[in-house]
């Protein structure tokens, strides 16, 4: 007899099966936490960035945030997403993690929310779902980082163009990768069960 | 190397005052330096930041690993406006590549703003106990429920960090080289996995501790030291809105000049 019968099968799945608008504890302290990680992961990727292109192009930064709002909101669904994305925005501005952090908690809790609007309608078993889950995140989330961008930092429209556009790109391949490959990971270790 | 301190637990007068009085320094004085936008006034907050940390006898070698963290932050904003913000003279070039003087200033208007911030931050949770916060928070109208996030994340931002130094300490004993922020951030693989596993089972055993004392049995809770405002309080918070009414007033009255 196959005994994953009955059982989920993906972090979608799993995540249907617990209800995917989750008011628990056990959500809310994990999206805390996650929360807590993402602010320490995106501040390693920061620091990596600004070794590597001097903070212009947030790559690696931009990865570790888009994965970490992947795994918060699939695995503690919603509000647990956004209150990741909300502790993670203020610990940056606690930590003055860049000069855009005043506008990094609005723009973590919409990138959530587009994602956990994608991610609940698909069943998130497949690279594409991970995939458009993380466009409509990240397109969402950088945008309101370009507006940032231009008046906050008052640089010119191609600049952020090019920076905005890299950053998207390489979130979203990034993002979406890792998404899928922690969320596997962390269901077949079975601390969700 | 810990950005966020923790809460540092000394008898002193400010320590002992109302979270909200304290809440409300840590607006007021963003809200000056960020409606004023003059580097005078950024320096006497710093100023003001440093004084009243070392009269409440917190430990100001708390500031210097953020402090190295900003520096490298400035000298990326400023080389970015310096090249990308056009405006007034060249006054480097380097190639092709011509540096301007007013990003020049912008740069450095912007950093001490945002160093500004990060020591006032910084300062909030030296000298508020995570408790309090929360409790200032329910005053504020918010559920306990979500009131207490803030308290469990000041207090857990510090085992997390040390768990992310454990998983970077055992990956490196399996061969993952991790010296220097560049080869850090492109581990990033090897190190998600382990701490979401530590962090979700770190989740579970805290809320099943939290049930288990019947947290959010009742509607409303007590506290063993409930927050109250004492004369302090009310003399401090009027002296902070009377500045701060003072300071905008100025700007408006004298845009160009005076600060």
């Amino acid at each position: 007899m196959d005994e994953s019968i009955g059982k989920p099968r993906g972090a979608k799945d799993l995540q249907r099966a617990q209800g995917f608008w989750r008011f628990d504890l056990k959500a809310i302290v994990g999206g805390v936490f996650l929360g807590l990680v993402m602010a320490l992961l995106v501040g390693l990727g920061d620091r990596a960035d600004t070794a590597l292109t001097g903070g212009a192009f947030p790559i690696l930064g931009g990865v570790s945030w888009a994965t970490m709002m992947g795994i918060s909101t699939l695995l503690c669904g919603q509000p647990g997403g956004v209150i990741a994305g909300l502790i993670q925005g203020f610990v940056d501005i606690a930590t003055g993690a860049s000069p855009l952090a005043p506008i990094f908690p609005v723009v973590n809790a919409v990138g959530s929310l587009v994602y956990f609007l994608v991610a609940w309608r698909l069943p998130m078993d497949r690279w594409s779902h991970h995939l458009l889950a993380q466009i409509a995140g990240n397109l969402a989330g950088d945008a309101l980082v370009a507006v940032g961008l231009y008046y906050i930092l008052d640089l010119p429209v191609p600049v952020i163009l090019v920076s905005t556009g890299v950053t998207a790109v390489s979130s979203i391949v990034g993002g979406t990768i890792l998404t899928r490959l922690v969320a596997e990971a962390v269901r077949r270790s079975g601390v969700l069960d | 190397m810990s950005l966020l301190a923790s809460y540092a637990s000394q008898e002193s007068f400010f320590h002992r005052l109302d979270p909200r009085t304290k809440l409300t320094w840590l607006v007021a004085a963003l809200v000056a330096s960020f409606a004023l936008d003059r580097i005078l006034v950024d320096v006497v907050l710093l100023a003001l930041v440093l004084a009243s940390s070392r009269a409440a006898r917190l430990d100001l070698e708390s500031f210097l690993p953020i402090t190295r963290v900003f520096c490298a932050l400035a000298v990326g904003m400023i080389l970015i406006q310096t090249v990308f913000h056009v405006e007034g003279e060249v006054f480097f070039r380097l190639g092709p590549v011509d540096f301007h003087r007013e990003g020049l200033w912008l740069a450095v208007r912007g950093s001490l703003k945002l160093y500004c911030m990060v020591l006032l931050f910084l300062q909030f949770t030296m000298w508020t106990h995570p408790t309090d916060l929360s409790q200032a928070l329910v005053k504020a109208g918010l559920p306990y429920r979500y009131a207490m996030l803030t308290g469990l994340a000041l207090r857990f931002f510090p085992v997390l960090e040390e768990e992310l130094g454990d998983i970077f300490e055992a990956q490196g004993a399996r061969g993952i080289e991790f010296r220097g922020p560049l080869r850090k951030g492109l581990a990033l693989a090897p190190i998600t996995v382990p701490i979401c596993l530590r962090t979700l089972r770190r989740a579970n055993e805290v809320a099943l501790a939290m049930e288990l004392r019947g947290y959010g049995f009742r509607r409303h809770r007590s506290y063993l030291h409930a927050i109250a405002y004492r004369p302090a309080d009310y003399v401090m918070t009027a002296a902070l809105a009377v500045s701060l009414a003072a300071c905008l007033g100025v700007r408006y009255l004298y845009p160009a000049g005076l600060l």
